[in-house]
Order: structure tokens, then sequence, then C-alpha cells
């Protein structure tokens, strides 16, 4: 059986071409570009949330980036002002903040970004589109796992998916979006006792459940794919994977270790492809 | 062993009583509870449920209006009535009944204010929800949940299996079961091999909507089996479960009718108490 290893590079690589190839075919019409605005709530600039590179990627791509850094200790009431100055502005076809927020000041950052613009799709009006049937913004980081799915080509129709895990960034939304795509969904929420064998009945296994390798070669069924958005933050500050990556690559047919490489360039790329989708409803 | 029964109607009749002491509190409080029900004539409207509802009311001392609407009713009266029913201080809760083929359902439940949204078919309500924001939990998978607690069962390690993907049960259900930290599958009527899923659950909650789609050697001995199917055979109701068969090996069995059913309505006014307890 012929092994994978998915990397962001490739499968964001192909998303970002179909970016860059769409706003060429744009250059003729509009002078415009997708507009992306940033929130990071961070006071420690060399933290992993500071290297996303959104910058990079943005100039990569042609896009008009700001990123509004905010200390931990801004009050509520001043980063809804600066969201609201970001929802009204023209120039910014999409607003999203970087992860994780300070809990006191999350609910406020997400309930005020505007849901025609939020990105990342972490609005509450936009996960009940999401999980009503709407047409809507999906979670970014979900939308990454599914892009991974997708490029490899494999059909989702029928197959069996486990999710380890319960957010609501990854594992629900990828629940709905893959239920859609008719396939049949276990999550587990926590560790239970046959976990093994419940990881091994999966033609799709995805977990996020942030245990430094807990899954071993023996818990995948051979010829399945492998998602790891697990992330563990070691004490020499490595990041570790849920999956034992070396021995997941004897046994599956793909691994896309998600988190515990370079942190989050496809979530990003998912992120500018939701702004092109406001781009072109604003300007075409 | 034969399944013991989880008898809705009898769980029901007293999470009434509960909800009845509620409405009487309030009331000493100053607040009448105060429920509406939209019906658009239509063979689909459910008429003779809107004269349950009504009567319900009045035993649990809850202000219930029906709004009948002629079988002409335009879109733009339909949304007039709701946005009255918006301002309406004396109403907490706005229940649709179903609306003939022509009219988008889910439209319409989007103009509802979603404080008043006690069906949680808002897409903020449903996204709170989503999120793990229970303040208002879709009432047809709370009823079930209190069926499974009923049973005094613990289900700590156990797995659980849903069959059937709505919006309004199947999901619900799932997201509830894995917020106790219990592992749930979603099978569908496009899952290859069913039997392989429900034979290992501790838990089986169907709502397939085909009858009698699942029979004792699909079913784990000693499993709690939850039948949220409504078919009719000829005149008689019958379940997604072939009650008689399963009921056999089962642990627990709710009956068609008066398993899930007589819970629904009943959890539909809890959600209108919450919902005056938020206003």
């Amino acid at each position: 059986m012929p092994e994978k290893l998915l990397g962001e590079e490739e499968v964001g690589g192909e998303v970002q071409r179909e970016i860059l190839a769409k706003l060429k075919s744009l250059h003729k019409k509009t002078e415009q570009v997708p507009g992306l605005a940033v929130i990071a709530v961070d006071e420690d600039p060399t933290s992993p949330s500071a290297v996303y590179g959104e910058e990079e990627l943005g100039k990569k791509l042609g896009y008009h980036i700001e990123v509004h850094r905010l200390s931990p200790a801004t009050s509520a009431g001043k980063i809804r002002r600066v969201i609201r100055r970001l929802n009204d502005d023209e120039k910014i076809h999409g607003l999203f903040c970087r992860f994780p927020l300070p809990l006191h000041l999350a609910e406020d950052v997400l309930k005020a970004i505007d849901p025609a613009k939020d990105v990342g799709g972490m609005h509450p009006l936009n996960m009940g589109m999401l999980w009503g049937g709407g047409a809507s913004f999906i979670p970014c980081s979900a939308l990454a796992c599914l892009q991974a799915l997708e490029f490899t080509k494999q059909p989702l129709h029928g197959k069996t998916v486990v999710l380890l895990g319960h957010s609501n960034i990854v594992s629900r939304p990828l629940a709905l979006l893959l239920l859609q795509k008719n396939a049949t969904i276990t999550m587990c929420p926590a560790l239970t006792a046959d976990l093994p064998e419940i990881c091994r009945s999966a033609d799709i296994l995805i977990t996020e459940i942030g245990r430094p390798r807990l899954i071993k070669g023996g818990w995948i069924k051979p010829g399945a794919a492998v998602i790891d958005a697990g992330v563990t933050r070691k004490q020499d500050g490595a990041l570790v994977g849920d999956v034992v990556l070396e021995e997941a690559l004897q046994v599956a047919e793909w691994v896309f270790p998600l988190a515990a490489r370079e942190a989050g360039t496809l979530v990003l790329t998912m992120v500018m492809k939701n702004t092109l989708k406001t781009f072109l409803s604003k300007t075409v | 062993m034969a399944a013991k029964v989880i008898n809705g109607e009898q769980i029901a009749r007293e999470v009434r009583e509960q909800l009845k002491s509620t409405a009487a509190f309030l009331k000493s409080e100053g607040i009448t509870p105060g429920l509406a029900i939209v019906v658009l004539k239509s063979p689909v409207a459910r008429i003779h449920v809107a004269r349950l509802k009504e009567r319900a009311c009045r035993q649990l001392g809850i202000y219930c209006r029906v709004h009948y609407l002629a079988e002409d009713t335009t879109k733009a009266e339909l949304e007039q009535l709701l946005i009255q029913l918006n301002a309406d201080p004396k109403i907490h809760g706005v229940n649709i009944h179903p609306l003939p083929p022509s009219f988008d359902h889910m439209l319409f439940s989007q103009l509802v204010a979603p404080h008043k949204d006690i069906e949680v078919l808002h897409f903020l309500n449903m996204g709170n929800f989503f999120r793990g924001e229970y303040k208002l939990i879709p009432y047809v998978a709370k009823g079930i949940m209190r069926l499974i607690t009923a049973t005094g069962e613990s289900l700590a390690g156990k797995r659980a299996v849903v069959v059937g993907r709505s919006r309004l049960v199947g999901k619900p259900v799932a997201l509830l079961l894995l917020e106790r930290g219990i592992a749930v599958s979603i099978c569908h009527s496009q899952t290859p091999d069913l039997a392989a899923f429900t034979k290992k659950a501790d838990l089986l909650v169907v709502a397939a909507g085909k009858p009698r789609l699942i029979t004792q050697k699909m079913v784990k001995t000693g499993a709690i089996v939850i039948d949220v199917g409504v078919n009719f055979a000829g005149t008689r109701l019958v379940g997604d479960v072939d009650y008689w068969d399963v009921k056999k090996t089962a642990g627990w069995i709710t009956p068609v009718p008066g398993g899930v059913g007589p819970m629904t309505i009943t959890m539909l006014f809890e959600n209108l108490l919450e919902a005056v307890k938020v206003q």
C-alpha cells in the first residue's frame, strides 16, 4: 500500500493556486483587492500565534492585510469598537481572530464580528446556519481538514469516520460536513475503554484530543486516512500530535499532521479562500 | 428476559406536574407564561395537535393563543403576524405548525425573535446550541434525554448509536450524548452496514422514519432502545423499531405510541417556561 504523508504546503498550495487564478481573471475588471483584517490578542510577539504569517501569505496572494494587535489587558468595549470599525470598513472583506483568545474576551470578540465578514466561521449565526443547512462560512480549521480529505480524492460517501474530540471548531463542524457527504460518523468525546477498537473501525480517523502520541499504529485500519489535528506543546517547546506518526505511516494510506507542524498555514489559506468569497460577492 | 418499558405517558405526566408548579410560581411573581401557536390551514397543519396543546396549556396554567390563518394567507401576512408576536408582551414563545410546501419554514423561523424561538429553529439559537451553550435545547431531543435518564441506567463508558441525522432529532441527540461523555455514532440511510453499528450500541436511538427498520438481531442484548419513529402501517401507528421482536432481548424500550410522543409536547412547554425565565 502506498503510504503518503500529506503536507500543508501541498494541500494549501493547491487552494492558493486556485485563488491566484481567480484573482488574475478578475484583474481586468477591478483594481480592488480582497482585504483581510486579523485581530491578534497576544502580549508575546514570539508566541506561536505570532508566526501565523498572514502578511506573507497575503502578499503572495495579493491581498490587503491588516493585523491589529491588542494586549490581553484591552477591555471588551475597546475590542468591540475596533471590530465595529472594521465591520464598516469597505476595504475589509474578511475579519478573522487568531486563536486561542483569552477566555474572558472570546465571546465578545466572536459575537461582535459581522457574520457576513466572519471568514473564520466562528460566529454563532454562521454555526447555526451550518447546523441548519443554510449557506455560511464554515469554521476554518474544519474546512482545512475537509480540504485535506478532498485533496486525497477519496470518496466520502458511505465511509466510516471516527472523530476524537468534540470542539466546536474542528470535530463538531466536521461531523456535520461529513454527514452531508453521506459518511457515517462516530464521535468520541473522551478516552473510552474501547477507543482502540473504535479507531480501528475508521476509514477516516480524525483526532484533536490533545494526547501526545496516543494513537498507535495498531489502532489504525490498514489503508485508512488519518488527520492529526491534535497539538500539545512539550516542555522543550516542540509541538507533538496525537498520532505516533512513524507507526501511522506504516499502516495508513494517508497521514496529515495538521497542527504539529508549521502551525496553521492551511487554516490560514482557508481563511483567505473565505475572504475571496465575500470579496467576489461585493465586487462582481 | 423481556425489556422493561419506558413509559413516556407517565414520565410526561410527572414533568407536567413540575411545569405546573413552575407556572404557578411565575404567576405569583406576576408573569403568566404565554404561548402563541401559528396554524396556517393546510393538510399538513396538524390542527388537532394545536387543540391538544391548547387544552394542555389550560391544565398547566399557561396562556395559549392559537392563530388560525386561512388557506389563502400570503407570505407578507404571515410575516406581519410574526412581527406582531415578537412585540407582544403577553407572548413568551412562538410555535409555528408545519406550513404548506410553498412556504419555506426555515425562512419564517428566522423571523421569530431568538428569545421567543422555543422550537430552537433560529440560526442563532441553533448555533449557540451547537457551540455547547445549552440555554434552549431542541425539544424532541430534550424529551429523549429525559426518557433515557428515567431508566436510571448509568451511561458511563457506554456506546450510543443514533439512526437518523435530522437537525431536530438525530444530530441534537448525538450532541447531548456527547456532552455526557459518551461515544456516539450517527448512522443514516447511506450507512452501508447499519447492523454492524446498532449491534454495538448500549443505547440505541432510532429516528429514521422507516417502519420496523430495527429488528431483534440488530440490537445488543440489554440495550436501551428509544424509538422516535412515527409511521402509519395502514391505520396503525408503528415505530421504526419492531417493538415485540426487539422487546424480547433489549433492556429497555419505548413503545409507539406512548414513548417519545407524549414527551415531545411537554418539552415544548418546558422550553416556553425556560424562555420566560430568560426574558
